[in-house]
C-alpha cells in the first residue's frame, strides 16, 4: 500500500462527509432543490441553503454571496470570463494576473483578451511569490481588476492577498482570488482582505470532487454573466440542477475544515518539518521558494542533477508528483516554477511533496529516508557523479 | 528481469571510476538532458565486457539495465544482431518515448564500432 503524499492534486474524502453525502442521498431529499412545490425539492432546498450558510460562514460572508459550481476551475471560469461578459460594453478593459496561477486563469484571461480586452501578467518576486512591493512595482494604469491566487498549488507559496486586497479597494479595482489550495487550511475573511471575488473547492480539503463555490461580493461586484446558459438557477448567474449531496458534502468539510484549522496546521507544519530536518542530510537540493511565507503542506524540492520522473519512480511506496497534478501528464515545463527563474533542468529535477491531515509525522519521516535512498541510487547510476 | 528490477539493479553500473582503465568510453546524451555512456572492452577471447552509466526517465534506465545485462559475454557479431526493440515491449515503451531506444541504439553502435577498432 502506497502512502499518499500528494494532497495538493486532491485530497481523500473525510469519513464524516462520506457519512453526510450518504445520508442526504439516502434521505427523501432526492428532489430538485428548485422545485420548490413540493416536499422532496424543499427538503433538497433546506440542504442547499444550509450548506451555503456553512461555506459563507468559513469565509465571513453573506449566505447570498455563494454561488455553486462544479469547481475551482469553473468559478476562476466565471470569476473572469463572467465578469468580462457582465461589464464589456464595447470597450476594451484592462486586466491583470500573474504568471503564477493555475490554467483555469491563465487560459480565462487568454480568452477575455481574444475578446478584446487588454491582459497582463507579472512576475512574482526571486522567491516565487507576489508580494504588495513586486505587485505594485508592475502595476499598470487602467488596470480595472486583479486576478491572484492565494496559495500556490506547486510551491505552497502564499501571496500577499489582504495587502494586494486593500490596494486594489483603495484603487477601485476590482480583486478575484483563487483560493482553491488555501480554503479551509488557513484562515480566510473576505471583508478584512477586501475580497470581491473568490474560487473555492471541496475537494482540496477532504470534501467530493466535482463541486466548489465562487463568492461574490454583493456590493462591489453584485452580478456576473452567466457563463453556463439554460434554468436560471444561482440567480441566473450558474445554470444547471445542483447536486444536493456534493454540496452537502462540501459545506461538511468546510465544517470540519473551520473546526480543525488551527489543529491541522499544526500538524502539517510539523510533518515539514520533520521532512526537511531529515533529507538535510543529503546534499544537492534546494528548496523552491522559501519556508518564510509558505503554506508548509506544499514543498517544491528541486535536485537539479537527477530526473524527477525516476526519483517518483524510486520512491515506489510513496505517491509523490512532478509538478502540479493539472499539468504533470504532459512535457511542457511547469510555467511556475519557469515564471520563478528556474532552469530546464531544475525544473526537470523537481519533485512535489504534499502533506495532509491524514499524513502520519511517521510516514513523512519515512518519505524522507525513501527519498534520500532514491537519490543516492540515482547519482550512483550516473556514476557518483 | 522486470522494468523495476531492471530500473533497481546496479550490477553493471560503472560506479568506480578507477575501474575505467582499459574501457573503452562511447557517450551519448539526448536535448531533453538524458544521457548515456556504455563502458566496452573485450577479454582475451573476444568476448564483451560493459557497463554503463545513465541519466534520464525510469524506462531509459531499465532498458539500458535489461540491455546491459543481457549483452554480457557476447562476441561483437553477437552483439551487432542484439534487437534493441524487444525491451520496448518487455517495459511497455510508451510511444512517446520512443527516443530512448534511438539513444540506446546510437550508444551501442558506438560501442560495437569502437571495439572493432581495438
Amino acid at each position: 500500500m502506497k502512502t499518499y503524499l500528494d494532497f495538493a492534486s486532491t485530497t481523500p474524502m473525510a469519513s464524516e462527509v462520506i457519512e453526510k453525502m450518504h445520508a442526504v442521498m439516502s434521505e427523501a431529499s432526492y428532489g430538485n432543490p428548485s422545485s420548490l412545490d413540493h416536499q422532496f425539492g424543499l427538503s433538497a432546498n433546506k440542504i442547499i441553503e444550509e450548506s451555503r450558510e456553512s461555506v459563507a460562514s468559513l469565509i465571513n460572508a453573506n449566505p447570498d454571496e455563494i454561488l455553486w459550481t462544479s469547481g475551482a476551475t469553473e468559478s476562476n471560469n466565471m470569476a473572469i470570463v463572467g465578469f468580462h461578459q457582465f461589464q464589456y460594453k464595447g470597450q476594451s478593459m484592462r486586466f491583470l494576473s500573474s504568471h503564477l496561477e493555475h490554467k483555469s486563469v491563465i487560459e480565462s484571461m487568454h480568452s477575455i483578451k481574444d475578446l478584446g480586452s487588454n491582459v497582463c501578467f507579472i512576475q512574482p518576486n526571486e522567491h516565487g511569490r507576489i508580494d504588495i512591493e513586486t505587485f505594485v512595482n508592475q502595476m499598470e494604469e487602467d488596470v480595472i481588476y486583479v486576478s491572484c491566487m492565494h496559495v500556490n498549488n506547486e510551491t505552497g507559496l502564499t501571496n500577499d492577498i489582504e495587502e494586494i486586497g486593500k490596494y486594489c479597494r483603495k484603487n477601485e479595482i476590482i480583486f478575484h482570488v483563487d483560493a482553491a489550495q488555501s480554503i479551509g487550511k488557513i484562515p480566510i475573511d473576505v471583508k478584512d482582505m477586501c475580497i470581491d471575488l473568490m474560487s473555492m473547492s471541496a475537494h482540496k480539503v477532504y470534501g467530493p470532487k466535482g463541486v466548489g463555490a465562487l463568492y461574490i461580493n454583493k456590493d462591489t461586484v453584485g452580478r456576473i454573466k452567466s457563463i453556463i446558459l439554460g434554468g436560471g438557477q444561482e440567480r441566473g448567474m450558474r445554470s444547471g440542477t445542483l447536486p444536493t449531496h456534493q454540496i452537502a458534502g462540501m459545506a461538511k468539510a468546510y465544517d470540519l475544515s473551520k473546526e480543525r484549522m488551527d489543529d491541522d496546521y499544526k500538524h502539517i507544519k510539523q510533518c515539514r518539518d520533520n521532512f526537511i530536518k531529515t533529507i538535510s542530510n543529503i546534499d544537492g537540493w534546494k528548496l523552491n521558494g522559501t519556508d518564510k511565507d509558505a503554506y508548509p503542506g506544499i514543498i517544491s524540492i528541486c535536485f537539479p542533477d537527477l530526473y524527477s520522473e525516476s526519483l517518483i519512480y524510486a520512491m515506489e511506496d510513496f505517491a509523490i508528483s512532478r509538478g502540479s497534478a493539472c499539468s504533470s501528464d504532459h512535457d511542457e515545463p511547469s510555467h511556475v516554477l519557469k515564471s520563478m527563474g528556474l532552469l530546464d533542468h531544475e525544473i526537470n529535477g523537481t519533485i512535489r511533496i504534499s502533506f495532509g491531515r491524514n499524513t502520519t509525522l511517521n510516514e513523512a519521516e519515512s518519505a524522507a529516508f525513501e527519498l534520500i535512498k532514491a537519490v543516492s541510487h540515482l547519482r550512483n547510476l550516473k556514476g557518483g557523479n | 528481469m522486470n522494468q523495476k528490477e531492471a530500473f533497481f539493479d546496479t550490477s553493471h553500473v560503472m560506479q568506480d571510476s578507477s575501474m575505467e582503465d582499459g574501457f573503452i568510453v562511447e557517450e551519448v546524451s539526448s536535448s531533453n538532458g538524458m544521457w548515456l555512456k556504455l563502458f566496452s572492452r573485450l577479454d582475451e577471447e573476444g568476448k564483451s565486457e560493459l557497463y554503463y552509466q545513465v541519466h534520464g526517465c525510469p524506462h531509459l534506465i531499465s532498458i539500458t539495465s535489461m540491455l546491459i545485462s543481457d549483452l554480457q559475454n557476447k562476441s561483437v557479431q553477437e552483439l551487432e544482431t542484439q534487437n534493441i526493440n524487444e525491451y520496448a515491449e518487455i517495459i511497455n515503451l510508451p510511444k512517446t518515448k520512443q527516443d530512448r531506444l534511438f539513444l540506446l541504439e546510437d550508444a551501442l553502435k558506438g560501442c560495437i564500432k569502437h571495439l572493432k577498432r581495438a
